[in-house]
Order: structure tokens, then sequence, then C-alpha cells
């Protein structure tokens, strides 16, 4: 079974012809920007883990379920039903982009739930990058033409396994 | 003041000797960081109530306060508990403390989406500690490296404890933005403790150490003054509301407490609570 967290900002059904998967739509229209709506999804993960029983579905060798996922963009909305058929065995600090490429845009993330919150926990803390400690786009226009690259840094940065699934 | 808003305070665990505590905590923080937001979250063991929080409080931001039933404040897992240096199955101390940050980080979050605002600085600590007031001045967002919106650091009191070059502490903890963010997410993190036993020989504190050190989070010893203070057992009330020591004399004869309190019999422990209005709860465990 897979989670699926997708910002009420997307209006299209994107996720209707998914398999075995739970939609949770989660409300985003107070959001700024993309980082918080991102922020957003990764609390409904957390929240509807813990709902289930008051306990945290985390803590257990079988989890209900195997992914999580967060949608944030309809652009570049590709590849994500097949990456979720490829990756239902992530493993805990595992987490794939749409893709890595600087010069794409990142629209979705997923892997296993444990590694996904943690990223999500994140996401407002990338929201005004400290080009100090972020150089790779400090000053190349193209690299910094999409700030979702940092999204893909600071993954890297909090130690998770980062994979791009299209190229 | 720009830093106001920037720094917060986690108060979380059992109440314990919260009663007896509180005012050195809350002045000591309200003054080192210039009146910072405040979450609290404790067990309901019978030590507090929610009205006694809101007049604990009220010359503070709260922001948050929960109080979680006893059957909530068991482990949300299977797990036997053991002693904090040998574990078979789950370390109980470590995980404990980090159910109650993973639930003081979600409505942390949530309250900077809601508001816009966002924390720089995270400081951690207990209920049960004497925070003396030993500060000439307070706190100051300038000089300190854990400001940048980086994985800088958690770091601990200066009465940290090291293993060698990895450094962590048992009560008082600072962190920047995202470190704390990392460092709340640590209760559905198992990879050093999924039925591994002896992990080390500090237990519960080294596996805060492994944490850290897994999400490349800096971990070293404060390099400026942090509030950060012994722990203050029930035996040691009478102490503490009589004596006339200054704040640094009282460091050192609180701490001389802790261990006279665990070697007491579980009778006077039980005694020692009642008389002073603590549930028995709280201290269960030493029981």
């Amino acid at each position: 079974m897979n989670l699926v967290a997708v910002s009420s900002n997307i209006q299209d059904n994107l996720t209707a012809d998914l398999k075995d998967t739970h939609i949770l739509k989660v409300d985003c229209s107070q959001s700024k920007t993309f980082f918080e709506d991102i922020a957003r999804c990764g609390i409904a993960i957390e929240k509807h883990f813990l709902s289930e029983d008051g306990k945290s579905m985390f803590w257990t060798d079988k989890p209900k379920y195997k992914t999580a996922s967060i949608i944030w963009d309809r652009d570049f909305f590709v590849n994500f039903a097949p990456c979720l058929e490829q990756w239902q065995d992530a493993r805990g600090d595992e987490i794939i982009f749409n893709s890595l490429d600087v010069y794409k845009k990142r629209a979705w993330a997923m892997g296993n739930p444990r590694a996904v919150v943690k990223w999500a926990s994140c996401a407002l803390n990338v929201e005004n990058i400290n080009f100090a400690v972020f150089p790779q786009s400090g000053t190349d226009p193209h690299l910094n033409k999409f700030p979702t690259s940092r999204l893909v840094w600071i993954a890297y940065r909090i130690g998770l396994r980062v994979y791009g699934y299209s190229e | 003041m720009d830093t106001v808003n920037k720094v917060c305070v986690f108060i979380r665990g059992a109440a314990r000797t919260w009663n007896y505590t509180k005012q050195s905590i809350l002045s000591t923080l309200n003054y080192y960081f210039q009146n910072p937001d405040f979450y609290f979250l404790t067990v309901d063991s019978g030590t507090v109530s929610d009205q006694s929080l809101s007049e604990d409080f009220k010359d503070s931001n709260l922001i948050h306060k929960k109080i979680i039933p006893i059957d909530a404040a068991i482990l949300p897992f299977e797990g036997k508990r053991n002693t904090s240096t040998k574990w078979n199955d789950f370390s109980t101390n470590y995980f404990r403390m980090a159910w109650y940050d993973w639930h003081l980080g979600i409505v942390k979050r949530e309250h900077e989406i809601q508001t816009g605002k966002r924390y720089n600085l995270i400081f951690y600590t207990r209920p049960d500690c004497f925070l003396g007031n030993l500060y000439q001045e307070p706190f100051n967002l300038k000089y300190s490296r854990i400001t940048e919106q980086d994985i800088i650091g958690i770091i601990g009191e200066r009465r940290a404890i090291r293993f060698g070059e990895v450094v962590t502490n048992d009560i008082n903890y600072i962190a920047g933005a995202r470190a704390a963010n990392i460092f709340n997410c640590r209760y559905y993190d198992t990879k050093y403790t999924d039925g591994k036993s002896f992990q080390g020989t500090h237990g519960d504190h080294q596996n805060i150490a492994y944490y850290l050190y897994k999400n490349f989070i800096t971990a070293r010893h404060s390099e400026y003054p942090l509030p950060g203070g012994p722990m203050v057992r029930p035996n040691a009330l009478e102490y503490l509301m009589t004596s006339t020591d200054n704040d640094h004399i009282k460091y050192q004869k609180l701490d001389t407490y802790v261990k006279q309190f665990l070697d007491l019999p579980s009778n006077e422990k039980i005694k020692l609570c009642k008389q002073y209005n603590i549930g028995t709860y709280d201290y269960q465990r030493f029981f």
C-alpha cells in the first residue's frame, strides 16, 4: 500500500489511476511557497501515520504503507506511477525525486515513509537559502533557475540516499 | 526585537519537580533568550494540570501545552524496558524523549507555517532542572554559528558528555533550525537500535550521538554559556527552598542529591513525592 500526499494547489486529478494507493489531499490554499506545500504534506503524512490507532505506524516491522510520496507540482509530473511500482522496497533512508537534473524542476518525491517525512520536515529551512552554505546555486543563473535543487541538496545533506527516476 | 521570534524552547518530560523549578527555568530562559516561545509537553501524572500550567506561563509566550494521558506516555510501540546501559530490545529512556520531541516538532512546524515565523534556534530542556541565572547579558544570536540556516549543530551545555570526539548530553540541548527538525525525527529512526544489544557504555546518551552523526549533525561542546543545570530530585527540595546559597553553589550541591535519591528505598521515594505533591508516576521507573 502506498500513501500519497497531494497539495491542494494541484487541481488536476493526477493520482486517479494509481493502484493500491491511499491519497491524502492536503489543504495548501494558504501556502505562500511550494516549500510550505511540502511541509504541510509532510505533517499530514506524519499525522496520518499517527491517527490509525493513536500510535505511530513508523514503529513496526510490517508497516501498512511501504512508501510515502509528496506531490506539489503538476509540471514535470511524469513517471510517478512506474516509479511507485518499482520502489516498493525503498529502505528507511531512500528518497527518489522525479529528476536530479539541475535543469529540471522537481515535482514530486517518494520513498520510504521515514525518509520522506524527515526530508519534508526540513523543507521550510531551504525556503530562504543561505548561499554561503549552498554555493552551487549562488552565481550560476542556470543552476539558480530551479530552487527545487535545494530540495535535493538538503536530502543529501541530512544523510538520505537520494535517487532520481528520470534523467 | 528581531531575535525574540527566532528562539523557541521545548520543555518536555515528566513534570516531577516542575512546581519548584519553574521559577528558575522561566525567569532564566525569558531573560537569556529574551522572551522565547515555549512549547510544553508532559504526562498526566497529577503533578500539573492544564490550569496550573496556564498560570505558570501567564507571563511567558506559551505557544503550546499538552498533557498526554499516561497510556499514551507508555511507548507507542512494543518493547520491554531495559536498563539504559544494555538493551536487547528498545531503549525506552531514549525513545520516550524522542516521542515527546516528535510531538512538539510537529506543533512547532505547524506554528511556523501558520504564522510565517521561522525559528533560528531551539533550546531543549526538562521540567525538573534548576536553571540558575548565571549570565551577565542575554544570549546574542549574532555570536552563535548555529543561527545560520544550516545544520550547524546540536550542542550540549558545558556539562556535555563526551565519548572521545563524540559529544552529547543528557538534559539540555540547543540546536539550529534544521538540526532541530532532524533531531525531532529521531524517534522513528531505529537504525542503531532495532534489536541490537549493548550499543555502548553510556546507553541512551550514546544513542543520541550515533543519531546526530548519522544525520551529519555536528555535535560539539558549547562555545558559549548555555542555560543548563542539575536535575532537582524530591529529596533536594527542602534545600532548594530554604537555601540562601548563590546559584553557583546550588549547582554543585543539587548534583549531590541526585545520586542520594536513587539510593533511597522505594517507600522513601514515594513518601517524598506525596510530601511535595508530585505524581508518583513521574518517578515510577525508580521504584
